[in-house]
């Protein structure tokens, strides 16, 4: 009777105390080692897990600036040349103080201009020879190659500091959390190396796509060295179709491109309508287009700024035509699901018109997005 | 352990189209193209044609 009350545990009877004794350590030894070491042993999972995505990480980083050279190697770049380029791959670009932000957007973009400018001088005395496709894929090239580098230092730095205070769990298990999405974004940048070698469109480039299509067979007018556009008449509208100027890889300058056609020829006009690959929400469909009001335009938000301050300030509408594509598909080369909404779009583009602009009046529209692979 | 496993191919196609009969015809991408350029003579009137997309499509399993 005395035993029966252990039976139900594995079915086992102990038969004598020092049977009991052993029961009972050999049950609760590893329960107390598990209170006392439980975190810290998670806390090593935990880091061998944040060990393996970093190892990946630093191969996108290692990988991306190997292209680099191999493609400067392939153009005739000397080792003087190389050497000089790579070292671009390491400079730093301090944003501005945000404590006080009245301004800040003009600062930021002295700033990103100043950057843009200085390496495609040093780019440009560095190749000679080459065109201006080849200038502009070395010069995106590079901003990938200090993407991921520089995303691998900030992982690395907090990885190392984790290691250091293994009890402080919370800052590894932060980093586990966000590193399977950020390594499958580091890989997509550097696939998106490739398309650059090739010159091939990028799912970004829808918008230049579109826009290009209005343009092609009219009289293209350069607004400045990276932008250009062309007039378009509509069922009695004007319109100023605005982009990146192609096939290099160029995002343009829309937002002065625009201010100078509102300072200019199209100082009167009824609406912008901008038209831009965005991202989808999971579950939503590749290439589904979408309209709505407002200035469709990534990036850190400098242009998007001023896109909107003219705009409100000489109240025109702000229309937007969105093509829904996935963040790996934006940076990748551009799929088929995507290259054929753009006839979908092209119809929204000329409802869009339609509706919001009077017979006889003018409008711009602007096709935001890298324009690689894309002419007018 | 995340290098592409077995993912499928990725081969880059090209999708020239007559302006003026709207004929289109696929073929493989080659160096130099791009969107837009003029690539190709159409055969039903002898216009030229122009690339109207570029895009990347998954290698099928033979
Ligand atoms: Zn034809």
């Amino acid at each position: 009777m005395s035993t029966a009350a252990f039976s139900p545990i594995f079915g086992f009877v102990p038969t004598s105390p020092l049977y009991f004794v052993l029961y009972m350590l050999l049950i609760w030894v590893p329960y107390i080692i598990l209170i006392i070491y439980g975190q810290k042993l998670q806390s090593y999972s935990i880091m061998a897990d944040v060990a393996r995505y970093l190892n990946r990480l630093k191969y996108d980083a290692e990988q991306s600036r190997e292209n680099l050279m191999s493609y400067l190697q392939r153009k005739g770049v000397g080792g003087d040349g190389q050497k000089s380029i790579e070292s671009m791959i390491e400079d730093v670009t301090i944003t501005p103080v945000d404590m006080d932000p009245v301004g800040i957007v003009k600062k930021m973009e002295l700033i990103l201009r100043t950057q843009e400018e200085s390496v495609k001088s040093r780019i440009k005395s560095i190749m000679k020879d080459a065109n201006e496709v080849e200038r502009a894929a070395v010069a995106n090239m590079l901003e990938i190659a200090s993407a991921l580098t520089l995303v691998y230092k900030v992982i690395r730095h907090y990885y190392l500091l984790g290691r250091k205070f293994p009890d402080n769990i919370y800052l590894l298990a932060q980093l586990q959390m966000i590193l399977p999405g950020l390594v499958k974004q580091a890989d997509a940048y550097l696939g998106a190396m490739g398309a650059l070698e090739k010159s091939l469109p990028l799912g970004d480039g829808i918008g230049p796509m579109i826009v290009g299509k209005f343009m092609r067979g009219s009289e293209k007018i350069e607004l400045d060295d990276e932008t250009v556009y062309a007039e378009y008449l509509y069922k009695g509208r004007t319109v100023a179709f605005l982009k990146a100027k192609g096939p290099m890889a160029s995002v343009g300058h829309v937002d002065s491109g625009l201010k100078r056609l509102l300072d200019g020829p199209y100082a009167d006009v009824k609406a912008i309508i901008m038209i831009d690959a965005a991202l989808k929400m999971e579950g939503e469909q590749s290439g589904e287009v979408a309209v709505g009001i407002g200035a469709a335009i990534g990036g850190i938000g400098v242009e998007k700024f001023n896109i909107e301050e003219e705009a409100s300030r000489r109240r025109i509408p702000l229309y937007a035509v969105i093509v829904k594509e996935s963040i790996f598909e934006a940076i990748s080369v551009m799929t088929r699901a995507i290259a054929e909404s753009a006839e979908n779009a092209r119809k929204s583009v000329l409802d869009l018109i339609e509706r919001s602009v009077p017979e006889g009046e003018k409008c711009i529209v602007i096709g935001v997005g890298n324009t690689m692979g894309v002419a007018q | 352990m995340m290098m592409k496993k077995n993912q499928p191919k990725q081969s880059y196609y090209v999708v020239e189209e007559c302006p003026a009969c709207g004929y289109k015809a696929k073929r493989g991408f080659r160096d130099g193209d791009y969107v837009f350029k003029e690539s190709g003579i159409c055969p039903k009137d002898n216009t030229v044609m122009y690339i109207s997309m570029i895009f990347s499509e998954e290698e099928k399993r033979s």
